[in-house]
């Protein structure tokens, strides 16, 4: 009896030395990762007035609203409205897709700000069935303006209808909340690890593009990449700066691409007034070049961008995108996508995409799928190929 | 006996020359409907042609923007090939500029030989869009492409290879089932790449 009573003791008194010696050693680390990293009460964002690139009336502000409260409740510590209207009007700021370094070191130094949240408003529909596509990024305000975390959603009443109809939603307020919840849980997540990017997000549905080429991307070199608003040929408001958007969120999850903020961008091309009526020039190349200490430069046009109206509409995306490096002043990648919303669909509308924005993402996937580069997909030789005469 | 044989071996000699001709005359029918529509410069050395521009289109269809919409598709195409490389949009509308060419759709000898002293690229590839669309056969409804390019090369400003081809239209399969024809997008990858194959051919 004693003898079996000793035994137990000594077991349990091993078990709780070793839970005492798991906990050490979970200790410190945890307390380390706390002290690296800021707490989201002490983190202070910005949030920016919804960007409208819709091409149509929207309710803005409720969205800002409704957006700012799950920011907080999220835990982080908002800039309050007053605040914010006041630091807009004082400095004169009415570009709200982007922030320039002088604006971020303003907010930093003003109002304690270490990020502002841009949301941009890619499309918004409250009739039946309500649809909203939302783009929102964080950009840093310590130094230079550097995007730290950035996402987008689209969603439909009709994406998930369920049997017999209980999966729709009808009210856009419930939609809208449902998006916001969801980019909010990717912010806090993105915040919890430290705002590293994910490549593993790579690994989704994507259409390949029609046309696509690559050269001298070499997979061990870091980019500095600028992405310049798409020539919009299509019939769609602002389909140039919304393609812009997405290539930017896609191209900061290949790991190897920096992506310079979009409101940089603009800011140095008002402030060295570059138009580039007809495509970009070697020479306006190379000023965005010097002032944006980029050696790569993506730019494209949209022939069609267009989300599918109601229930049967079909959303259509027509797009061709050029790379080029400072290097030596030549197209390192072209690419050319055209898909539908029902490019998918074999029967019953299983694999239906609803938004342009589903359509659109899924091709630039297909694009950034070619030039991954931990892939090494092999690239193009280029130079006199056609055969001669004999 | 040896009469009724001689007689057979005429009908069967007749018969088979009845049918060669009829297949001859068919096959000639057939190549007469479907024309190569392609010229080569038989004293042209192809393989110096590194480096291309493409102008913008003439287009003649109702379309306005599908001249761009060609222009940008062959352009990947081209570059996706790996034959050629085509000199960005940007540059190539900077040198119609500098080379002050009225019509940059329809440029003349001397005009191209100052366009490749500003950029330098080894030819122009000019084009012309005849149809892009839908095309309508009583009740049956198609979309079909018809495309022509010429390639001039800049140091001469001559024209050193020509080619064009139509793709989709209303098939024996539309008119009796209906269903529309091929999509747009489909069609236009096809001609382009028929007329790409035609010049690396």
């Amino acid at each position: 009896m004693i003898s079996s009573i000793s035994s137990s003791n000594r077991f349990v008194l091993v078990v709780l030395t070793g839970l005492f010696l798991c906990v050490g050693c979970a200790g410190p680390r945890g307390m380390a990762e706390t002290m690296q990293r800021p707490e989201k009460g002490s983190y202070r964002i910005a949030i920016f007035p919804v960007e409208n690139l819709s091409g149509g009336k929207a309710p803005l502000k409720e969205l800002r609203l409704s957006l700012a409260e799950k920011i907080k409740t999220a835990g982080f510590d908002v800039l309050p409205d007053d605040s914010l209207n006041k630091f807009l009007a004082r400095h004169r700021i009415r570009y709200i897709g982007g922030i320039d370094g002088e604006s971020a070191r303003d907010m930093a130094e003003e109002e304690q700000v270490q990020a502002v949240l841009i949301p941009s408003l890619e499309y918004y529909d409250d009739s039946y069935p309500p649809k909203i596509a939302l783009t929102a990024r964080l950009v840093s305000t310590a130094g230079e303006p550097e995007i730290l975390w950035m996402d987008s959603i689209a969603l439909s009443g009709n994406d998930s209808p369920g049997l017999f109809d209980t999966g729709l939603i009808r009210d856009p307020a419930k939609l809208t909340d449902k998006a916001f919840r969801e980019l909010t849980r990717s912010l806090s997540d993105s915040f919890g690890g430290g705002f590293r990017v994910s490549v593993d997000q790579l690994l989704k549905k994507k259409f390949p593009p029609r046309q696509f080429y690559r050269s001298d991307l070499a997979p061990d070199k870091q980019f500095r990449i600028v992405v310049l608003p798409f020539y919009n040929r299509s019939d769609r408001k602002n389909a140039g700066e919304i393609m812009a958007l997405h290539f930017v969120q896609e191209l900061r999850r290949l790991g190897n691409f920096t992506v310079v903020e979009p409101g940089m961008v603009r800011h140095h091309l008002l402030q060295y007034r570059l138009i580039m009526e007809g495509g970009v020039t070697n020479a306006n190349a190379d000023v965005i070049y010097d002032v944006l200490q980029a050696n790569v430069l993506l730019t494209g046009r949209v022939i069609d961008y267009q989300d599918g109206r109601g229930e049967t509409g079909v959303p259509t995306v027509d797009f061709s995108v050029t790379m080029l490096d400072k290097e030596h002043h030549m197209i390192v990648l072209a690419a050319d996508s055209y898909n539908t919303g029902d490019d998918r669909v074999h029967f019953f509308d299983f694999g239906r995409i609803s938004t342009a924005y589903g359509v659109a993402i899924e091709m630039i996937r297909g694009i950034m799928d070619r030039i991954d580069m931990q892939r090494g997909t092999p690239a193009v030789e280029g130079g006199g190929r056609i055969a001669p005469n004999h | 006996m040896p009469g009724t044989r001689r007689v057979k071996s005429i009908v069967s000699s007749l018969f088979l020359k009845t049918v060669m001709s009829i297949a001859m005359v068919s096959l000639t029918g057939c190549a007469a409907f479907h024309p190569s529509g392609t010229y080569r410069n038989e004293n042209m050395d192809f393989g110096s042609i590194r480096t291309v521009e493409v102008l913008p289109f003439v287009n003649l269809s109702r379309d306005n923007s599908a001249g761009e919409r060609v222009r940008d598709v062959l352009i990947t195409a081209l570059l996706a090939s790996g034959g050629v490389y085509v000199v960005p949009i940007g540059e190539v509308n900077r040198g119609v500029v500098r080379a002050a060419i009225a019509n940059p759709a329809a440029p003349s000898a001397e005009e191209i030989v100052k366009l490749g002293s500003f950029i330098k690229a080894d030819g122009v590839i000019t084009g012309t869009l005849k149809e892009y669309g839908e095309v309508r056969s009583g009740t049956a409804v198609g979309n079909v492409i018809s495309l022509s390019l010429q390639l001039m090369e800049t140091q001469t400003g001559k024209v050193v290879w020509s080619a064009s081809t139509t793709r989709g239209g209303v098939s024996v399969t539309d008119r009796l089932f209906g269903g529309g024809g091929e999509p747009m997008n489909t069609i236009t990858e096809k001609a382009v790449d028929d007329l790409i194959n035609k010049l690396f051919q």
